[in-house]
């Protein structure tokens, strides 16, 4: 591997790795404010990381870069896993409707600030 | 599962949470650069990550003995978190959708969610029956 793949690959890692670190701040900063049977944090932490992927998708920024902040950064901070366990988890608590709502709020919520994000990024590059 | 509680804000934890986080990043990138996506294709890289994240972290969630908050925090918030990716998800939907895909779109995005809750159940009672706990939907009192 060339020394530009090593700096690459360390880069992703790095910034994967401080997108977790601020998943779990901003996770505990929301739980800690509004009390609610929803996972409300992971939610935020996963609709933001949608918008943010987004705009920076529409931005059209170099390929690096672009890396680093999707696949990277914000690859690290949102999450698919604790997405699912959250649901499963309200599910065998019984309570399915909050579940459904925990399943489908993130799937067209999350589609929604992806093309929002995709709309404005394009609009700031093409302006 | 938000509800980190007040121990996982020590600076211990943290880096754990960082040390997690950098090896699940490391096995999303090295999956994604090995299956790289292709226009229109089924973004196997990604699948694949998400469903083994969800698998795994359904399967420790479910488990009742935890050996402390560090090694919970480097494997469930870091590695399970940093593995699996909602942005990327939601982006290749919508990709594949502006591309002309829309059934190849709404086929990742729903079988990506339906297959995802059923490793995360699956796991989770699998885990609680190696540990003997009775499930939680045996309790309707």
């Amino acid at each position: 591997m060339s020394s530009a793949g090593v700096v690459s690959w360390f880069g992703l890692i790095v910034l994967g790795a401080l997108g977790a670190l601020a998943r779990v701040e901003i996770d505990r900063a929301v739980s800690a404010r509004v009390k609610s049977a929803l996972p409300l944090g992971i939610l935020a932490v996963n609709g933001s990381g949608a918008l943010l992927a987004g705009f920076a998708t529409g931005l059209a920024l170099a390929p690096w870069l672009l890396a680093g902040a999707g696949v990277g950064l914000l690859g690290g901070y949102t999450t698919f896993s604790t997405w699912m366990t959250g649901a499963q988890r309200l599910a065998a608590d019984g309570r399915r409707l909050l579940a459904m709502v925990n399943v489908l709020v993130p799937v067209f919520g999350g589609l929604a600030l992806t093309v929002l994000g995709l709309l404005v990024g394009r609009g700031l590059a093409g302006g | 599962m938000s509800g980190v509680d007040a121990r996982e804000t020590s600076w211990d934890v943290r880096l754990s949470v960082l040390a997690g986080g950098a090896l699940g990043t490391a096995g999303r990138a090295a999956l994604l650069w090995g299956m790289p996506p292709s226009a229109g294709g089924w973004p196997w890289a990604t699948f694949a990550v998400n469903l083994a994240g969800a698998a795994l972290l359904g399967w420790l969630v479910a488990g009742e003995h935890w050996r402390g908050e560090r090694s919970r925090a480097f494997l469930t918030h870091g590695l399970c978190g940093a593995l699996t990716t909602f942005s990327a998800f939601q982006l290749e939907v919508v990709s594949l959708a502006e591309a002309g895909h829309a059934s190849v779109a709404v086929a990742y995005l729903a079988t990506s969610v339906l297959l995802g809750l059923l490793l995360a159940s699956a796991a989770s009672a699998l885990r609680r029956g190696f540990t003997g706990r009775r499930g939680a939907r045996a309790a309707p009192s």
